[in-house]
């Protein structure tokens, strides 16, 4: 496993905001505009993260109805 | 903007992008998925940066509800169109013109928003064929877009 995939372990079904190296995650949320408000809160910058979805991995994705 | 070690490293170059899949965890330990990283903009307010699956199995874009409003769209005023998957799933989704950027790159395009749905997909009609050439090249794990 890799750092990046590791980290993300504690936070299935959910938008996390990852600093721009990818090792270190700066806020999670339910849905993208609850974290997008979150991040404007602690004042981090547009390019000081990068927001992705983090899929159930009890089983395998296939894209739709997640 | 990269993730140096870790995979989603955004290259750009002259008329090419090159992009490496992202690690995210599988039941075996990890998948590497062409998760790119993007920004969507709609009459000069901007979303944040965020990774979109590139699904070459979507015939359109589908993302959550929650991005087109987090830049101001109002997500019902869209047209209504239904959405099919796997398992005979139905989703009711809203097509908006938006605004696609990509490294350097700007494309209006338009994306089908849903309440319904967690991982923005970027298909066939509104991604791929904004470019000259998608080619996925599993061995180095990096999604190529010639523009």
């Amino acid at each position: 496993m890799t750092k990046t995939s590791k980290i993300l372990l504690p936070y299935e079904n959910k938008w996390v905001a990852l600093n721009i190296k990818g090792d270190k995650v700066l806020a999670a949320a339910k849905d993208a505009k609850v974290l997008s408000e979150k991040l404007d809160s602690l004042k981090i910058g547009r390019d000081e993260a990068v927001m992705t979805y983090v899929p159930s991995f009890r089983g395998w994705y296939s894209p739709y109805n997640v | 903007m990269c993730h140096p070690s870790e995979g989603g490293t955004l290259r750009i170059m002259s008329k090419r992008i090159e992009v490496t899949y992202f690690p995210d965890p599988s039941p075996t330990g990890i998948i590497y998925r062409p998760k790119i990283m993007i920004w969507i903009s709609s009459r000069n307010k901007h979303s944040r940066i965020f990774h979109a699956l590139v699904d070459s199995g979507s015939d359109r874009n589908l993302f959550p509800a929650s991005w087109g409003e987090a830049i101001g769209i109002n997500i019902k005023s869209g047209k209504r169109c239904s959405i099919y998957g796997i398992g005979n799933a139905e989703l009711t989704a809203y097509t908006h013109e938006v605004d696609l950027h990509l490294g350097r790159e700007a494309f209006r395009t338009t994306i089908d928003f849903s309440y319904e749905q967690g991982m923005p997909l970027l298909g066939r009609q509104g991604f791929f064929n904004l470019f000259k050439r998608v080619e996925f090249r599993e061995v180095k794990k990096i999604v190529e877009f010639k523009i």
